[in-house]
């Protein structure tokens, strides 16, 4: 089963640009808010990695990764975000997530990071 | 077997100036002022230390002389680095050349008190100890002793006259305070010429470290901070007063003894009773004296020190404020620039493409537009122009306000209602103070994607116009509330969080203010303040 691949970013420049550097090699949900993200999970079950940004206006990137974990253990969160610090990236670290990328990223970044959390799954 | 002398307690003192000369340096360890208040303890730590061990120690007699010209060379070093603290803390430039030819001065004049008898010759025995002899030169020696002394206390009196500074002044005032005790150890000179004088320099000594410690502990002297706790303070007193109770209680028992000529429990028992009574006044007064002099602050003090606190608030909340514009600024130009890179890396791939091609340039122009739209409301609110002031309308002005939002209003479906008091004018910058409305009011209508209410209400309220603007949308969480105002703070899908902090400085720089109300779902209410003067 092929495993898809949920963008979750305020920014559509930013969706945008994942959606460029992933689209050709799997298949995609885009969205534009935590909240959104929820409902996407509820219903598409062969989730297999999330890119989540952090800073978004609504609902906090962390408090969404901590929803996800409870509810879907098993999917891979990478945290995507503008401003790197220790405290957000060990509290992500804490919290499950398994990778964390800074913007900008370049799109080789972006397709190992998604790669490697895709062969975790299917192990 | 130890015979009391003066040498006995002075040693105790030469430890405790030492170690306030340490603390000094260790708390400031850049400063000139601190380094030469640890550097003439240290000369008088040798002074009171080797004199001391010459008395106390059982040694041959040139033993005894080696140790007081060690100390003698101690002596010579004390006025140096007296004047070098004095010249240090005024910061006289010109100084400078005299300090360092002090120093050589000090360095040839160890040498002559070690190797040679001009200065130092032989020893006296007086009936408290021993005490190093003047030689023929001495008088020279003590002649310009006198003068760097001196000299230090005049140019430190002369500053002192002309310091405006209250803080400067006050510093200045204990160091030539303190001095001026410290002085008074000359008497110590009077032994080398055979005069029969207890040397009590010691106690003088002591009392100049304790005269700035206290101005350190009162008035930061020598930019020392020393947070002191009034229980330590207590501590040290309790300590103090059991040492003077214990050492009292002996010594009257043994006099009571002596007349009595009797050893019984009685006396001691009268004793302890009659010390007790007297400390327990002394402590009460300890107590007062200490808690008026180093916790009680005067009203210029205290005025001082609220001052500085609100200061360092000011600051600290400068900091925070930075911070978050700092990380704001940050994600806000990385987004866009997160976009470009990457479509700027699939060009070269892509570039067949039309589709993509299309995407690309709408990106390019979008994200660009953005960052340049994101650099002029930075400008805005980190340089805003001052206002140009003239007496206007409010009510036009929120009017023409209106106006300018009719389509989005229309298209919401959304009602406006307003009450204004009757030609009222106030003294404002229209263009600036239509942006700060058109701010409010945008927010307003956002959070009433669905419709709504939007109220606007005017009225005076001592001496201020006060425009209130009330939604019924979706309102603020009270977590967000104190952050409303913050720069690159938004609850808005599009916001760049920008638009309030804008408004909140265009408030301020009309010298009014704004207050924000809200509940989450309950919409949101939003006060200006404008003075009407």
């Amino acid at each position: 089963m092929s495993q898809k691949v949920l963008i979750v970013d305020d920014e559509e420049g930013i969706r945008e640009s994942l959606k460029l550097i992933l689209g050709d090699f799997y298949e995609l949900i885009l969205t534009d808010s935590g909240e959104n993200a929820l409902e996407v999970l509820k219903n598409a079950k062969d989730v297999g990695v999330i890119l989540l940004d952090i800073k978004m206006r609504k609902v906090h990137g962390l408090d969404i990764l901590k929803e996800i974990k409870a509810r879907h253990p098993k999917i891979h969160v990478i945290m995507v975000t503008g401003y790197k610090s220790v405290e957000t990236a060990s509290e992500a670290a804490r919290l499950g997530a398994s990778g964390y990328i800074v913007k900008p990223f370049k799109s080789e970044e972006i397709l190992t990071a998604v790669k490697k959390a895709i062969n975790n799954v299917s192990v | 077997m130890f015979q009391f002398n003066p040498f006995i307690p002075s040693i105790f003192c030469a430890f405790f100036i030492l170690l306030s000369g340490s603390f000094v340096l260790f708390k400031n360890p850049k400063s000139k002022v601190t380094q030469s208040f640890f550097f003439s303890t240290v000369a008088t730590f040798i002074w009171l230390s080797t004199y001391s061990l010459a008395n106390n120690l059982n040694l041959n007699t040139d033993q005894q002389t080696l140790l007081l010209r060690i100390g003698y060379c101690g002596v010579s070093f004390i006025s140096i680095f007296y004047f070098s603290l004095s010249a240090s803390f005024i910061n006289i430039q010109n100084l400078k050349l005299f300090t360092y030819f002090n120093f050589c001065y000090g360095i040839v004049i160890a040498l002559i008190i070690l190797k040679t008898n001009y200065i130092v010759n032989d020893i006296y025995y007086y009936p408290w100890g021993i005490y190093p002899k003047a030689g023929n030169f001495h008088p020279l020696f003590l002649i310009y002793f006198m003068f760097l002394i001196v000299a230090g206390l005049i140019i430190g009196a002369i500053e002192l006259s002309n310091k405006q500074d209250n803080k400067k002044f006050t510093h200045l005032k204990y160091i030539v305070f303190s001095s001026s005790i410290y002085s008074f150890a000359c008497v110590d000179f009077m032994p080398n010429y055979g005069i029969n004088i207890y040397p009590i320099g010691f106690i003088f000594a002591t009392l100049f470290s304790l005269t700035i410690f206290y101005g350190i502990i009162k008035y930061q002297l020598m930019e020392v901070h020393v947070i002191i706790k009034r229980g330590l303070i207590y501590s040290i007193i309790l300590t103090l007063i059991s040492i003077i109770f214990l050492t009292s209680t002996i010594i009257f028992e043994k006099i009571f003894q002596g007349f009595l000529g009797y050893k019984t429990l009685t006396a001691s028992l009268i004793t302890t009773i009659l010390i007790l009574i007297l400390t327990n006044p002394l402590r009460t007064k300890l107590q007062f004296t200490i808690e008026k002099s180093l916790f009680k602050s005067s009203s210029f003090e205290a005025i001082e020190e609220n001052e500085l606190l609100r200061k360092e608030v000011a600051n600290t909340e400068r900091l925070r404020a930075i911070a978050t514009l700092a990380s704001g600024l940050i994600h806000e130009i990385r987004n866009p620039l997160t976009s470009l890179t990457v479509f700027a890396e699939q060009l070269q791939s892509r570039k067949n493409d039309p589709e993509f091609l299309d995407k690309c340039q709408k990106i390019f122009l979008k994200e660009t537009g953005r960052v340049n739209e994101l650099l002029t409301q930075l400008l805005t609110f980190a340089k805003p122009t001052p206002p140009s002031l003239q007496r206007i309308d409010p009510e036009q002005l929120i009017n023409d306000t209106l106006l300018l939002l009719s389509p989005q209003v229309e298209s919401q479906g959304i009602k406006i209602e307003r009450t204004f008091p009757k030609n009222q004018l106030i003294t404002a910058d229209p263009n600036q103070l239509k942006q700060a409305f058109l701010n409010i009011i945008l927010n307003a209508l956002d959070a009433m994607p669905n419709g709504g209410i939007m109220s606007i209400d005017t009225n005076i309220q001592n001496n201020y116009y006060v425009i209130s603007i009330k939604d019924t949308g979706l309102g603020i969480a009270e977590k967000d509330l104190n952050h409303i105002f913050d720069p690159f703070f938004s609850l808005k899908e599009k916001g760049t969080g920008l638009g309030l902090a804008i408004t909140h400085g265009i408030i301020e720089q009309h010298k009014g203010k704004i207050t924000v109300k809200s509940q989450i779902t309950k919409g949101a209410e939003f006060n200006v303040f404008l003075p009407l003067a």
